[in-house]
């Protein structure tokens, strides 16, 4: 069945080793959570969701229904332009690592919700798209986790290792000197390389633990809370607290309607299979009430477009609510990041 | 000149001890404290009572008792070759200094038939509370208690008499508003932003805010980390205390 999307499948990374089927990679994410939640209780456990400044918030349901987002909208792909006057877009996935490269997306997504909307004392990790002051932490996650899921070979990685990562290892800011003369040393140079090096052969080498000694001492702004999404309410719920979510599963998306207020409709195509990890940025609410999960396959922006919202798809609620039911779906939410804490020099 | 006078004093004091009499000095100081700005003062049981509307002002002063035979007394206070101090005869023979500093206090005894003396001493008075030349400004008018144990208050005290308080005030309102409003900026830059404008605005009188800055320091670390909308609500209890007038 065609997807209509447009464009051919990206690179894929969902993956787990030792088992074959995704009813088995689902399992096993099971297994993994069910272990790491006994030992870290307390990080998997929801904490309470927190309110808005006011005007801050007025403001951004303002910017929303601008962008054709009605009431009720918590569409977290347009926090960037809100809160920077533009869009980060970040260049595609070369390998299959896109358990980090849709997650990280969400990650920043959550730390501008603190900071910008909630009005947390912390600073961001960086301000721009690229380079050593990138708004995203560094890859090198990539090999953390595939450290704790003993990984080492081939590409790819699955969601649970890379929720207990970002709990235990933090992440590695951009601005790290230590990293800089690593890839210095890699001739990994371009502002481009920031946060995903350009080169998959050092991309690889980085998600074969090639720098995991080197720079763990460096991790900070570690998640205080990754919950296991398990139904449509807990999904609808994390949305509502401005928590987004990253999915591993195998669900492949085609586009399936237009809906009258111009944004495409998509769902599950059935015909297809996608071993693959995608962001839930969101739900968006359309003009007649209708609302739609915004799923975040940025991580295959092709060719150089910046055209992002054909990599996100907008699903109805009800469509997602059949994943979940039948256990089609991991999903971890990314919560409470212990940030940079704000420290000013002058008083 | 010195050696003359010295010589002159010698014969002056001969012809004294010649003549069987003797124009000695002696001064005995008093250190005690003087308090202005009082009305309709008196005092029950132990204390100053005063008028409501009084403002005291307490200041180290000195009583120069002067005993001598001799006719003629003069007291002089010096600070530096050419700079005296305020000396006033308040009794036959009590001298009051007032005014912070060092001062060498000349007392000069002298009678035709006695003779003359002097004696230097050395006299030491505390700061005073209030700078020299200009009085303070208008008491800045009351200000509500307010949060962050009335932070407000604390502020038009530490400000009375501070030139440009309008104009700073003005400035913790920006970033105040600008902290409810603006998602991009953090903490970190409007605490920053709001010192740099103030430094800046005050260009050579920032010296003069320095009890203000360090007030601000410490309250901030006790504080500290404060989350954007509660720095907006202390940056407005800041403007309350520049404003009050």
């Amino acid at each position: 069945m065609s997807s209509g999307l447009g464009y051919e499948p990206g690179a894929m990374g969902w993956v787990v080793p030792g088992v074959t089927t995704i009813q088995e990679q689902l399992d096993e994410e099971r297994r993994w959570f069910d272990r790491a939640s006994a030992d870290y209780p307390t990080a998997y456990m929801a904490r309470p969701a927190r309110e808005m400044l006011p005007a801050i918030k007025e403001k951004w349901e303002a910017f929303q229904l601008s962008k054709g987002r009605f009431a009720g909208s918590v569409d977290l792909t347009l926090i960037d332009e809100f809160v920077f006057k533009k869009s980060f877009t970040f260049l595609p996935q070369g390998i299959g690592s896109c358990v980090w490269s849709n997650t990280f997306r969400r990650w920043v997504e959550r730390m501008c919700v603190e900071i910008c909307l909630m009005g947390d004392p912390e600073e961001f990790i960086g301000t721009t798209q690229f380079g050593s002051t990138s708004i995203a932490p560094f890859c090198v996650s990539y090999g953390f986790a595939r450290q704790r899921a003993n990984m080492r070979g081939g590409d790819g990685l699955y969601c649970k290792p890379m929720s207990e990562s970002l709990l235990k290892d933090g992440v590695v800011l951009c601005s790290t000197p230590k990293l800089k003369e690593l890839m210095q040393g890699a001739g990994a140079i371009r502002e481009t390389d920031w946060p995903e090096p350009q080169s998959n052969a050092l991309y690889r080498r980085i998600g074969d633990w090639a720098w995991n000694d080197a720079l763990r001492p460096y991790a900070a702004c570690r998640l205080l809370e990754s919950v296991d999404i398990r139904t449509m309410d807990a999904c609808l719920e994390s949305i509502k607290a401005y928590k987004p979510m990253f999915m591993c599963s195998g669900i492949a998306i085609r586009k399936v309607g237009t809906h009258q207020d111009g944004f495409d409709i998509h769902a599950r195509n059935p015909g297809d299979s996608w071993a693959h990890n995608m962001g839930i940025a969101g739900l968006r609410v359309a003009s007649d009430g209708k609302q739609f999960i915004r799923i975040c396959n940025t991580s295959w922006l092709q060719g150089g477009s910046t055209d992002v919202e054909k990599y996100i798809y907008n699903v109805p609620v009800d469509e997602v609510a059949g994943w979940f039911r039948s256990n089609r779906v991991d999903v971890s939410n990314i919560g409470d990041i212990d940030g940079i804490q704000s420290l000013p020099t002058m008083i | 000149m010195k050696t003359i006078l010295l010589s002159c004093l010698v014969c002056v004091s001969l012809v004294s001890s010649a003549l069987g009499q003797v124009a000695a000095v002696d001064v005995s100081v008093a250190k005690m404290k003087a308090i202005a700005g009082i009305n309709a003062a008196r005092v029950v049981e132990g204390a100053i009572i005063v008028s409501d509307d009084s403002k005291p002002v307490v200041t180290q002063v000195a009583i120069l008792t002067v005993t001598t035979k001799a006719k003629f007394v003069r007291v002089k206070a010096r600070k530096s070759l050419f700079e005296f101090g305020q000396v006033s005869k308040i009794g036959d023979s009590e001298w009051l200094l007032s005014g912070s500093g060092r001062y060498a206090v000349e007392v000069t005894a002298f009678d035709p038939e006695l003779g003359i003396d002097e004696k230097v001493i050395d006299v030491e008075l505390g700061e005073d509370p209030t700078p020299p030349g200009p009085g303070p400004g208008p008491d800045p008018g009351p200000v509500p208690p307010d949060a962050f144990d009335n932070l407000g208050q604390r502020i038009a005290k530490a400000s009375a008499g501070l030139p440009k308080r309008a104009e700073v005030a003005a400035v913790y309102r920006s970033f105040a508003k600008q902290l409810r409003e603006e998602p991009l900026i953090t903490v970190a830059t409007a605490v920053e932003g709001a010192a740099k404008q103030r430094t800046s605005l005050l260009a050579g009188d920032a010296t003069k805010w320095n009890a203000f800055a360090e007030l601000l320091t410490e309250d901030l670390k006790k504080r500290w980390p404060m989350a954007k909308g509660t720095l907006a609500d202390y940056f407005d209890c800041i403007a309350v205390g520049l404003e009050a007038k």
